[in-house]
């Protein structure tokens, strides 16, 4: 029986040309690789040549589903952008839930790729397996929920949209791949990678099936699964059931997990966190929203009917609050409100904008820029008009926010001078996320080693630190929070295991309510092959070694990033939760390294693990 | 002596439907025996099997985590506010 809850159908589009092709990757591929960024890093690995610039037409971009995507399994919801980051220089990747990925699904195909540039604006519809393209010159200029309407309008509300906003049109660092008005794939630069292609949106229309090896056994995993979220007490379902990510913004503050003005402040600097937090929130939601068929429904609608900040528009996530937030003194729910909105609609990663915007106002509070740099914005702490001033330009692309911030951080830095460099709170190009590795140690390894540096979403020591494990994970031994050595082991099988979630299809977040054990019961079912959590194990590292790969072949070398120094606790806080603390990341990332059966020096996948992974495509390049 | 107490937001359902109450105790420890006292059904919700803290569960004194203080013997005044927070990441 061939592997099933694939299609064995990827698209491949030429923008240049207009040639669309299609190929059956087989099973074996999807046996190793699974889908999303699995598939999609052995595809960008074995057909895009190395050091291509990722903001030519060289460059592929892909939109991939999983083969739990579109299933039973649950929160089997998402999609995943992969290329090369224009951000990083290496591997890029940002995975995104709502309703486009089994969209993409049913339409026919598991993921499709683009290369060239089109000659004007096209989208490219993905209709019963065949893709076409036609002319998006009357969506170019719109944003992101008149783009989704648009198309709703003209080809019928059945279809699900993934497209970039004016942002990605400039090809903006910033701009992220939005779908649902407001679920974005926002990391790594991918929206700048759609944009410079041409390419407005993708369209997709469900009509198909998913046919999965054994229905029945999918289902009762699925009910096991849902009876353990709808146990009496579990926390974390309840909490991200009735609030959303929004429910841990005041204790993720309190406890110092969310940065504080810029990274250099604690609680004391923003002693009321619950103007921004849980209530406060769920106070001006109108409804609920969750992603296809996800019993968490964590994300919801918000409305502000009055002031100079209404909006009507996606709930603020977490990682918002607190980057447009705590990360700037702001504590104007209404103002991070209207900036996630912009954000939505513009189509750019909040995480990289609101961080971008902490990082000015830092240099405006030391001087570095001034009144007359800014334009007349007076960029201090917590002063929310200009936030949403210098955020809607970043938007728009004008003033100070569109021409100095407007790329990002780095691209700032570069263009403010050398003096900006310390408040520049990036690794690698890409803006750091709200986690702080002061609390959570392990997630400063992630930071620096996975192959998208400053990412949150990857599943690391850090889980155990957070109390955000996954229940029945089977895991080695964790020694302790402030105990850097002797994590080798225990931070590798995490994140083998995240790869293989981002892989399927599923989402990182549910997962950690998820018992460990169902997701390799659930590709068991839905693929028709034996996964156990051995299996699942060796294809994560699989998937984990081709990423770094890439990277390496790109000339990233992980093991040679450095986090800022304020972020690892040089010189440590001297108030708040974690006071006193200086992070040791070279012990845990080495111990990671030698776990994973890299070579700790350089972080250079040995010959034999790779061999032992079926990666010999790879061994020519690392090792001659 | 009683000290404002505020729940986590999941909490309130057990509070009837309230995040803050007031509850009597000289020490956090008392407090958190009171308040499950008073409300039975977060008593699983603060301890574990072994009747110790959750590890999920994050206290703190006015801005101060009780473990930057005297951990579950911290001594409360009048006035004090203790906040109870889940100590989960992510998002």
């Amino acid at each position: 029986m061939e592997v099933k809850g694939v299609l064995h159908r990827i698209a491949f589009v030429d923008l240049g040309t207009g040639d669309v092709t299609y190929e059956d990757p087989g099973d074996e591929v999807y046996e190793k690789y699974l889908g999303g960024y699995g598939l999609g890093a052995y595809i960008l690995y074995t057909r895009q040549a190395a050091g291509v610039d990722p903001l030519s037409p060289a460059a592929m971009l892909g939109l991939l589903t999983g083969p739990l995507t579109g299933t039973d399994a649950i929160t089997g919801n998402r999609f995943i952008a992969v290329g090369k980051s224009p951000k990083t220089g290496g591997w890029g990747d940002a995975n995104c839930g709502g309703y486009f990925g089994p969209a993409l699904k049913m339409a026919g195909v598991d993921g499709v790729f683009f290369t060239g540039r089109a000659e004007k604006p096209v989208y490219a519809l993905v209709e019963d397996g065949q893709v076409s393209l036609h002319s998006a010159e009357d969506h170019w200029g719109l944003d992101t929920v008149d783009t989704e309407a648009k198309f709703q309008e003209d080809l019928g509300k059945e279809v699900r949209v993934a497209c970039i906003g004016p942002v990605g049109e400039r090809v903006s660092l910033l701009a992220a791949i939005i779908n649902d008005g407001g679920r974005a794939a926002g990391r790594s630069g991918l929206g700048a990678v759609m944009g410079s292609k041409r390419l407005k949106a993708v369209v997709a229309r469900p009509t198909g099936k998913i046919e999965v090896a054994d229905a029945d056994a999918l289902k009762a995993t699925r009910k096991r699964v849902l009876d353990e979220y709808y146990k009496e007490g579990n926390p974390a379902y309840e909490l991200f059931s009735n609030y959303g990510t929004c429910g841990i913004t005041a204790g993720s503050v309190r406890t110092g997990d969310a940065p504080i003005r810029n990274w250099t402040g604690t609680v004391h600097d923003f002693p009321e966190p619950e103007l921004i937090s849980d209530d406060a929130v769920i106070a001006t939601q109108t409804r609920k929203y969750g992603c296809w068929r996800c019993p968490l429904a964590c994300g919801g609608h918000v409305k502000i009917e009055e002031g100079p900040y209404a909006v009507e528009g996606h709930k603020p996530e977490y990682e918002t609050l607190a980057a447009f937030g705590s990360m700037c003194l702001n504590s104007s729910l209404a103002s991070i409100s209207k900036a996630n909105d912009i954000c939505n609609r513009m189509g750019m990663d909040t995480i990289a904008a609101g961080t971008t915007v902490a990082f000015a106002i830092e240099c405006y509070d030391r001087g570095v820029i001034t009144k007359e740099d800014t334009g007349g914005l007076e960029l201090t702490w917590g002063n929310h008009e200009a936030i949403v001033a210098v955020t809607e330009q970043m938007g728009n692309g004008t003033g100070f926010g569109g021409q100095v911030l407007g790329d990002g951080i780095k691209a700032a830095v570069a263009r403010i001078g050398p003096e900006a460099e310390a408040a520049a709170m990036q690794i690698a190009g890409e803006e750091l996320p709200m986690h702080d590795p002061r609390l959570s140690p392990g997630i400063g390894c992630s930071f620096v080693i996975d192959a998208t540096p400053g990412r949150h979403t990857q599943y690391g020591t850090w889980l155990e630190e957070a109390n955000f494990i996954p229940p029945d994970l089977g895991q080695p031994a964790f020694p302790g929070k402030y105990i850097y050595t002797g994590k080798g082991e225990n931070g590798a099988y995490i994140s083998n295991f995240g790869h293989v979630v981002n892989a399927a299809g599923l989402c990182m977040f549910g997962c950690t309510v998820t018992p460990g054990t169902a997701v390799p019961e659930f590709l068991t079912h839905a693929m028709g092959r034996p996964y156990t959590m051995g299996t699942v194990q060796e294809v994560g590292a699989r998937i984990a070694a081709l990423r770094t790969a890439f990277n390496l072949r790109e000339g990233v070398r992980n093991v040679e990033l450095k986090l800022p120094k304020r972020v690892l606790g040089i010189p440590p806080l001297e108030k708040g939760d974690t006071a006193g603390i200086t992070v040791d990341n070279q012990t845990e990332i080495r111990d990671y390294l030698i776990a994973m059966g890299w070579d700790p020096e350089t972080g250079v996948p040995e010959r034999e693990t790779l061999q032992g992974l079926g990666l010999d495509l790879v061994i020519q390049d690392l090792h001659g | 002596m009683a000290v404002t107490v505020r729940v986590p937001p999941p909490w309130r359902k057990h509070l009837d439907d309230r995040r803050e109450v007031d509850v009597a105790g000289a020490t956090v420890a008392e407090l958190l025996a009171n308040l499950a006292a008073e409300f039975p059904s977060l008593r699983e919700r603060i301890y574990d099997g072994d009747g110790r803290l959750m590890s999920a569960v994050a206290v703190f004194v006015n801005q101060d985590s009780i473990g930057r203080l005297a951990g579950l013997e911290t001594p409360l005044a009048d006035g004090d506010r203790v906040t109870i927070l889940m100590a989960i990441a992510g998002g």
